[in-house]
């Protein structure tokens, strides 16, 4: 760990020209209006102030689907290995940093997760401002990266910009680029500082967070929220499972075998325990037989001290993205709303 | 033979290892013993404890959880794997179709089995329906390991007389000295001359007969919980309690989340939990039918 101070955002667009000459170089860029991830090559201009998409970039290291054996019609069985380009995301925000961080955690040596991490770079940029629905702040995840990133910027109103590396690779990245920095002096630090408090000052007031959180975490587990308040939301949860396939930290996955001639494969798929199924057993034992159980646990892993991954935090960072897909307005704020007591 | 010698070794780790049906045995109309002879050594799975399970592979079906019912450490020979199997899902109907050679594949074996200490303390084994599978080499190694004069209660509890499983286990067991074996039929047919109704109407007296101090319980959701609450009625510790719970999983190793119970996965931090550990675990009895719950 480490960080210096780059002169200018010049020196930022260097950078990402020089991370694209051995990787390909994925960013935030607006497209027709809405933010995706984009391959840009590090060329033109970097979208500072962009909001994060709303598809994160969690199915770069966990893809939908995930062929894990094969096997042909000779009956030989062989492991499906991948074989992912080299890739530098820039511009990761501070939740998908920490989220990535509960990824690294979860998938551990698993060789699949593994291959696809290991080919990647992560650069965040700090959020000088709170995104619309964001409350990465309440779950200590954010604006500024705590987490996970090799190279971290945060842009100073006079144009330059303070470089934190994470890794030796992300230190490596910046000399490889021919990118200078200076020493971080007491005056920068002391404006970081005042950037953070102006960034958490422009998050707004939203006190049931705090108090949805209290009453879900009280020991022991369970005993603050009644059965009945739980079975109330359950029918506000359409099973779309957008909320679980947005979710940076959401995890779960199925294993299909897909049947092709003679041979198939055995795949890893994206699941999501609000589904119906997911938990039945063959017997037709269920154990989160209603919809209120699933939307149950499915938030206590979200919210829940028991799920605090690296640094404690809780599997929920705060992003916002469920609220903003959900059709039945229970994604984490929606739900902090109920339990907190806001309505 | 697979070549994998040019595939990374952390992925070769994770390919099912190659069995083939060596043995079959009809134990019911729809459950049946199955034992599955290793392509290749596998010092793992023969090391394999009483309550630890594996990931049972059909190419084109996907892959279901089993609980061993025999091991190398109760006796069985080494290099094969024994799994007692009921018919309910697409999977394990695809298997009652192989015949004997057909080739399988097994990953595992994986989990945390019954504590392997306590052979020196009275205990009481509780099994429902095909629940005796996973308890059968649980009590096999206990008696293996038990000293002399130890005394074991076994309460088996099957639906119909026909419907017992692993008939030559009991018989065995019947005939081992300090060993008290109660059978018991819910649904007794003409010529069952022997206890009826359900465990937990015998749970107080098998713990009272042997004075037991320890006792492991494997059946249906609905049997766990009012099993477990008869052994602390009767006396013994519900942290000398262990209870093996049964989920849907789809990787045995912790990632796929579809067995967790609360903060715990029941692939790697059980399937075999304390009864106190349990206590903590509020949604370990959801939909389990009766009692309410």
């Amino acid at each position: 760990m480490g960080a210096g101070v780059l002169a200018s955002r010049a020196a930022v667009d260097r950078l990402r020209r020089g991370l694209a000459r051995d990787r390909r170089v994925i960013e935030p860029r607006s497209v027709d209006g809405a933010p995706l991830w984009v391959e840009t090559a590090g060329e033109g201009a970097f979208a500072w102030t962009l909001a994060p998409p709303l598809v994160g970039v969690k199915g770069w290291f966990f893809p939908p689907r995930e062929p894990v054996l094969a096997w042909d019609g000779t009956g030989a069985v062989l492991p499906t290995v991948p074989s992912p380009d080299r890739i530098a995301f820039v511009g990761l925000r501070a939740c998908d940093l920490a989220a990535i961080a509960h990824l690294d955690a979860h998938f551990g040596a698993d060789p699949w997760y593994r291959t696809r991490r290991d080919a990647a770079l992560l650069v965040g940029v700090d959020c000088l401002q709170a995104c619309a629905g964001g409350f990465c702040i309440e779950v200590d995840a954010g604006p500024f990266a705590r987490a996970a990133f090799d190279l971290n910027l945060t842009p100073l109103p006079d144009g330059r910009v303070v470089a934190a590396w994470g890794s030796a690779v992300g230190r490596a990245a910046l000399a490889d680029a021919g990118v200078t920095t200076k020493a971080v002096d007491e005056g920068t630090t002391l404006l970081l500082g005042e950037l953070a408090t102006t960034a958490a000052a422009s998050f707004p007031v939203r006190s049931y967070v705090a108090r949805g959180l209290a009453r879900l975490n009280a020991a022991p587990a369970g005993a603050a929220i009644a059965d009945e308040e739980w079975q109330a939301l359950g029918p506000r949860c359409l099973a779309c499972t957008g909320c679980t396939s947005l979710c940076p930290t959401c995890t779960c996955f199925t294993v299909v075998d897909e049947l092709d001639g003679a041979g198939g494969a055995r795949a890893r798929v994206w699941d999501s325990c609000l589904l119906e199924g997911f938990q039945r057993e063959a017997s037709g034992h269920h154990p989160a037989p209603r919809p209120g159980d699933r939307v149950r646990r499915f938030w206590y892993h979200k919210l829940s001290r028991d799920f605090a991954g690296p640094g404690g935090r809780l599997g929920c960072v705060g992003c916002g993205r469920c609220d903003v897909t959900c059709p039945g307005t229970i994604g984490a704020l929606g739900v902090l709303a109920a339990l907190g007591g806001e309505r | 033979m697979n070549n994998t010698a040019a595939i990374p070794a952390a992925f070769a780790a994770t390919l099912p290892q190659r069995a083939r049906i060596a043995a079959l045995h009809e134990e019911d109309e729809d459950t049946r013993t199955f034992v599955f002879r290793l392509a290749d050594s596998a010092p793992a799975l023969d090391a394999a404890h009483p309550g630890q399970f594996l990931m049972l592979s059909l190419l084109g079906y996907g892959e279901a959880a089993f609980s061993f019912s025999h091991l190398p450490r109760a006796g069985a020979e080494p290099g094969t794997v024994t799994l007692t199997v009921r018919r309910v899902g697409s999977l394990t109907q695809a298997l009652f179709a192989c015949e004997i050679g057909a080739t399988v594949g097994l990953r595992g074996p994986f989990g945390r089995g019954f504590p392997p200490d306590g052979a020196e303390r009275p205990t009481v084994f509780v099994a429902g329906g095909c629940g005796l599978a996973p308890l059968r080499s649980a009590i096999d190694v206990h008696l293996r390991e038990r000293p002399a004069g130890i005394p074991v209660a076994i309460v088996y509890g099957a639906r119909t007389p026909e419907s017992r499983i692993l008939r030559a286990s009991l018989a065995a067991w019947q005939a081992e000295p300090d060993v008290m074996l109660m059978e018991v039929i819910e649904r007794p047919t003409i010529g069952w001359s022997g206890r009826t109704g359900l465990v937990t109407d015998f749970v107080r007296e098998a713990v009272r007969a042997i004075e037991a101090e320890r006792a492991a319980i494997c059946g249906p959701p609905a049997m766990l919980r009012a099993t477990a609450d008869a052994l602390v009625a009767a006396g013994v510790a519900p942290g000398a309690i262990h209870v093996a719970l049964e989920r849907y999983m789809k990787c045995g190793t912790g990632l796929c989340g579809h067995c967790y119970v609360n903060a715990r996965y029941v692939c790697s931090d059980g399937p075999v939990f304390s009864y106190a550990e349990l206590g903590t675990l509020p949604d370990a009895f959801i939909g389990c039918g009766s009692p309410p719950c």
